[in-house]
């Protein structure tokens, strides 16, 4: 049986071009197709209800179209997203005096500039962001931010292989939205898949593969999606033994005299 | 789900040809999405093709 390794390239997602197979082709050519939509379990009215209208939680976040096609689906919505912010469980702060203090830049007014190597500053006109390649030679490129999140079902646990960066909250902007969101979140989630983004990026150098999953809460009456973005595979280095170390060593015995009287 | 038989036989004859070749490497030299050579690995390794190197 011919076996592969896990690898790890950094700033891989920046490298990748898009690819189109045969299949994607022929579903984007047929993209006009009509969704027939496939019999799911729906939240009761009212809670279709009170998601839609709970507007001061829904508004807000990065504007983007969402598109799905599959499982009779044929989605295209217009969402928002937002980087999901948690408060530390445990909160530190430095004191001086009594004081909360923090580290900042002070005194002389300072810049930011483009600089090489050697220190020697560059215009910012002239700054261009290209792709290093294996070979060392640079190709420029441009990354834009993402306004079209295009969504394929993935098993699930294909997500447990990416390290994850961050996690963003994507949620419909109207009712028409959250209902063409709840569709896939449902999809998904009965087949044990999650969606997979293979581009998407804030614009500002980065690109990242990203996966969304549907979350229900306890009483099935809302759901969220929250996106991972990863900027890579996980690469596990530090491999341990499953077999004791211990148990493995003879414990030593004590020297044995002989008898001579 | 994207990965169709031609993408699971591109990957497999690709291991098969460079035996231990990583997941990255398979990715690039076929020009396929991490993720699609991800889903054709793991549905290779369900079947029994192919296996995760040591």
């Amino acid at each position: 049986m011919p076996s592969y390794r896990k690898g790890s390239k950094q700033q891989y997602a920046v490298k990748r071009k898009k690819v189109l197979s045969k299949v994607e082709a022929k579903v984007k050519k047929a993209g006009k197709t009509k969704a027939t939509k496939l019999p799911m379990p729906k939240p009761e009215a009212s809670a279709s209800k009170s998601a839609a209208t709970a507007p001061s939680s829904l508004k807000g976040g990065r504007k983007a179209t969402l598109r799905f096609k599959g499982f009779g689906l044929n989605i295209k919505a217009n969402v928002r997203y937002e980087t999901e912010k948690v408060e530390p469980l445990i909160k530190t702060a430095y004191v001086a005096d009594g004081k909360i203090v923090t580290k900042k830049f002070i005194g002389p007014k300072k810049r930011v500039a483009w600089v090489d190597e050697s220190g020697k500053e560059h215009d910012k006109s002239k700054v261009q962001q290209v792709q290093i390649l294996d070979d060392g030679s640079m190709i420029p490129i441009k990354i834009e931010k993402t306004k079209v999140i295009d969504v394929e079902a993935v098993p699930a646990k294909i997500m447990d292989e990416f390290h994850p960066d961050s996690f963003l909250e994507v949620w419909g902007q109207d009712d028409e939205d959250i209902d063409a969101l709840r569709d896939l979140a449902f999809e998904l989630k009965s087949k044990g898949m999650v969606g997979a983004v293979k581009k998407f990026s804030h614009g500002y150098g980065k690109v990242y593969v990203a996966f969304i999953r549907p979350i229900l809460s306890k009483d099935g009456k809302s759901f969220v999606l929250e996106m991972m973005l990863s900027e890579n595979k996980k690469k596990h280095r530090r491999w341990m033994p499953t077999e004791k170390a211990l148990k493995a060593k003879k414990k030593a015995e004590e020297p044995k005299v002989p008898e001579l009287w | 789900m994207v990965v169709n038989q031609q993408t699971k036989q591109k990957v497999l004859d690709y291991i098969i040809k460079h035996p231990g070749a990583s997941d990255v490497e398979i990715s690039e030299a076929l020009n396929i999405h991490i993720v699609d050579v991800t889903v054709a690995l793991l549905l290779l390794e369900d079947e029994g093709l192919v296996k995760e190197a040591e």
